[in-house]
C-alpha cells in the first residue's frame, strides 16, 4: 500500500468519521496501516492531527485547561469563549487538570496552540532574565 | 522566600483569566520528536515560515533556540543554535515569532562577535540600537552602480595587475599556508593606514580560535580594531553557527553600505561554510549531489555574495567590497566549491605554493588571476605607470623558464629577464607594510624607465626603501598629490626619477 504523510492519513480519517462511517472499524484499519508501515510511535501525533482535522470538519475542538486551584463555573465559560476566539471552533470541550506545580496562573492547550500564563512560566522567565 | 497565598495565587488565576481575550502569551506550539547531531525534529508548528527562529524548552527550565529549515508535511527540521545536551525528546517548541535577525550599528565596531551578535571578547554587552536580517536580498539592478572607486590593498602587485574596485567581489585562492589571510588582513591595515574610512569586517567560519585571536591582536596593536568588526566561529562551534557566520557579518556590514559609508567584509573561509552547511544537509535529509553536497550549494553563495554591492548615488552611494577566501588542495581550482565561487566573483587573486617557498610573497599567481571590472577603478596614477607591468612579467616567466635550458639568448632577451627580476622583486612585500598610492607610484615608475636595471636584484629593495625614505622626507607636500589620485603631471614624474637616479648613484658609489 502507497504510504501517505500522517496528515494526510488524518484528513482522509476525519472525512470519513464525519460522513458517519463505522468508527471503529476505521480505527483497526488505521492500527494495521500504522503496523505495516512501522509507524506505531507516530500514533499520538495522528491523534492531534487528528483532532485538528476535525475541528476543521466539523466546527469541535477539545481544549485542555490547567491551573493550580480548579475552574469555576464563570471561568470555565470565560475559558471556552477563549479557545472558540482562537481556533474558530463553534462547540468546545474542555478538560480541566489541577496541576500544583503551576503555583498560580492558567495554561490553555488546544491541538495547536497553547497559552501559557502560568507564574511557573513567569518564574522560569525571571531566572532567565527575560522578564 | 516569601509565603505562598492562597489568596495571591487565586487573584493571579482570576486575572490570568480575565486577559484571556488579549493573544499576548497565545504561542503555536509543537513538541520535539527526535534530537541529534544539532537537530531537531518538531511535530506541531504547522505555520512555522522557512528560517524562523524557534525556542525549544530544555530541563530546568532553561530554552535553546533553533532555526526552521526543512519544512514537511509531517515534520519540521530545525538546526539548534545552541547545545542539544539540554534538549529532549518530548520537549515543548514554540515559535519566536522572528526570523533570524543580528545587532547592528557603530556600536558593533571594536567588538569580537559570534554569529548571533553575542559579544566573545569579554567587553560587556553590546548596546546596539538596531538589529538587522540575517537572510535579506540583495540590492537590485536600479538599486547598484557600477564600481568606480578603488579599495586599494597597499599590496602593489594587486593593486597594480589585480586592482580591486569599491563593491567588488574578489576571491582570494589558494592551498593552506599561501598567505591567503596575509592578504586579508594586509588590507584591513591599509584601510586604517590610508585613512580610507572603510570599515572592515572580518568573519572567521570554522577558524582556529588561536588564529583569530592572534589576528584580533594584531589588528589591535595596528590601531586597526577601532574600524573593524570580528564576527569569530571555531571548529568546535556547531555548525549551525558555522553556517550563518557569513550571513551574519553581511548583515552587520550593510548597516555601513546602507547608510552612506563603505564596508569591506572577509569571508575566512567558504570552504568551511560549504562543509558546515553539507553537513547540516545531510542531517536534515536532503538528496547530496556532486561531494555530497546539496542541490542549493551554488545558491548558498551566490545570495551571500550578491549582497556585497556599490549603491547608487539615490540610495547614498554606499558599498561593500567582499574578499571571500577560498582554500584548494593541491592547487586544484577546478574543484566544485573553487569553481563555483570564482563564477560568482568578479575575478580571483590565486596563490601559488611553490612561489611562496621560492620567497616571492605575496605568491600571487599574476596567470591565473584577474580582476574582471577593477580596473575601471583604477587610479589614474596607477594607471599612468603600470605600462605594460603585467605582459612584461609573463615574457619574463616564459623567458626565464626557457633560459633554464641554457639557451643562448640575444641582448634584448636578457633585457627582458633581467627587467623582469628586478620587477618581481619589487613586487615581494613584508607582511603587515602595506604602501601608500604614492609609494607604488615612485616604485613603479623607476622600475618601467629602466632606473633600477644596473642596480643588482638583492640590493634592489634597499635602494626602494631609500628612494621612498627621500621622497618622503624631502617631497612629502608632491606625495600627497599624488595620493590624491590624480595622473602624474611631466614634472611629478622628473622629480621622481631625478630622486630615484640619485639614489641609484648614491648606492652605486657606496
Amino acid at each position: 500500500m502507497h504510504k501517505v504523510s500522517r496528515r494526510e492519513l488524518a484528513r482522509n480519517v476525519a472525512r470519513q468519521l464525519v460522513d458517519g462511517a463505522d468508527q471503529k472499524k476505521i480505527m483497526q484499519e488505521v492500527a494495521a496501516y500504522l503496523i505495516e508501515h512501522k509507524m506505531v510511535n507516530q500514533s499520538g501525533m495522528l491523534l492531534a492531527d487528528l483532532s485538528i482535522e476535525l475541528q476543521s470538519l466539523t466546527g469541535h475542538t477539545t481544549a485542555e485547561v490547567r491551573t493550580a486551584f480548579g475552574l469555576s463555573d464563570a471561568n470555565r465559560k470565560h475559558v471556552e469563549g477563549y479557545v472558540r476566539e482562537i481556533t474558530g471552533a463553534k462547540t468546545v470541550e474542555l478538560n480541566a487538570v489541577e496541576d500544583k506545580s503551576l503555583k498560580g496562573g492558567i495554561i490553555v492547550k488546544t491541538p495547536q496552540y497553547e497559552y501559557d500564563a502560568s507564574v511557573k512560566r513567569k518564574l522560569n522567565q525571571l531566572a532567565r532574565g527575560e522578564a | 522566600m516569601d509565603t505562598i497565598s492562597v489568596k495571591d495565587l487565586s487573584k493571579e488565576l482570576e486575572e490570568s483569566i480575565s486577559k484571556l481575550s488579549s493573544q499576548n502569551g497565545l504561542e503555536e506550539t509543537g513538541i520535539v520528536t527526535r534530537v541529534g547531531d544539532g537537530i531537531a525534529w518538531i511535530y506541531g508548528l504547522r505555520s512555522v515560515g522557512f528560517n524562523e527562529v524557534i525556542t525549544i524548552e530544555g530541563e530546568n527550565g532553561q530554552t535553546v533556540d533553533a532555526f526552521a529549515l526543512n519544512l514537511n508535511e509531517d515534520e519540521v527540521g530545525a538546526v539548534l543554535l545552541g547545545s542539544e545536551a539540554s534538549v529532549r525528546a518530548g520537549a515543548k517548541v514554540s515559535l519566536k515569532g522572528e526570523v533570524l535577525s543580528v545587532p547592528i550599528g557603530e556600536e558593533m565596531l571594536g567588538r569580537v562577535v559570534d554569529p548571533l551578535g553575542r559579544p566573545l571578547d569579554g567587553q560587556g554587552p553590546i548596546k546596539a540600537k538596531s538589529t538587522g536580517l540575517v537572510e535579506r536580498p540583495a540590492p537590485g539592478v536600479a538599486a547598484r552602480k557600477s564600481v568606480h572607486e578603488p579599495l586599494m590593498t597597499g599590496l602593489v602587485a594587486i593593486d597594480t595587475m589585480i586592482p580591486i574596485g569599491r563593491g567588488q567581489r574578489e576571491l582570494i585562492i589558494g592551498d593552506r599556508q599561501t598567505g591567503k589571510t596575509a592578504i586579508a588582513l594586509d588590507t584591513m591595515i591599509n584601510q586604517a593606514r590610508q585613512k580610507t574610512g572603510v570599515v572592515n569586517v572580518y568573519v572567521a567560519i570554522g577558524q582556529k580560535l588561536s588564529k583569530v585571536s592572534r589576528l584580533v591582536e594584531r589588528l589591535k596593536a595596528e590601531g586597526v580594531m577601532d574600524q573593524t568588526i570580528v564576527v569569530a566561529t571555531g571548529p568546535s562551534d556547531p555548525a549551525s553557527l558555522l553556517y550563518l557566520a557569513p550571513y551574519a557579518g553581511t548583515a552587520m556590514a550593510e548597516y555601513f553600505r546602507d547608510n552612506k559609508g563603505h564596508a569591506l567584509i572577509i569571508y575566512d573561509d567558504l570552504t568551511k561554510h560549504a562543509a558546515a552547511y553539507r553537513q547540516m544537509s545531510l542531517l536534515l535529509r536532503r538528496p547530496p549531489g556532486r561531494d555530497a553536497y546539496p542541490g542549493d550549494v551554488f545558491y548558498l553563495h551566490s545570495r551571500l555574495l550578491e549582497r556585497s554591492a556599490q549603491l547608487s548615488d539615490d540610495l547614498g552611494a554606499g558599498s561593500l567590497t567582499a574578499l571571500p577566501i577560498i582554500e584548494t588542495q593541491a592547487g586544484d581550482i577546478s574543484a566544485y566549491i573553487p569553481t563555483n565561487v570564482i563564477s560568482i566573483t568578479d575575478g580571483q587573486i590565486f596563490l601559488e605554493t611553490d612561489l611562496f617557498y621560492q620567497g616571492v610573497r605575496p605568491a600571487i599567481s599574476v596567470g591565473l588571476s584577474v580582476s574582471r571590472v577593477g580596473g575601471s577603478a583604477q587610479t589614474k596614477a596607477l594607471k599612468s605607470v603600470i605600462g605594460s607591468l603585467r605582459l612584461s612579467l609573463a615574457q619574463f616567466r616564459e623567458l626565464a623558464a626557457f633560459a633554464q635550458f641554457g639557451t643562448d639568448l640575444d641582448d634584448e632577451a636578457k633585457q627582458s629577464i633581467a627587467r623582469g627580476q628586478r620587477l618581481t622583486e619589487l613586487l615581494k612585500q613584508p607582511q603587515y607594510s602595506p604602501l601608500a598610492l604614492w609609494q607604488q607610484v615612485a616604485t613603479l615608475l623607476a622600475a618601467n624607465q629602466g632606473v633600477f636595471d644596473k642596480v643588482p636584484v638583492e640590493k634592489l629593495k634597499t635602494v626602494q626603501h631609500a628612494l621612498l625614505a627621500e621622497l618622503e622626507s624631502d617631497h612629502k607636500k608632491e606625495m600627497d598629490e599624488i595620493n590624491k589620485g590624480a595622473a602624474l603631471t611631466d614634472d611629478l614624474k622628473k622629480l621622481i626619477l631625478d630622486t630615484a637616479k640619485k639614489e641609484v648613484k648614491n648606492f652605486a658609489g657606496e
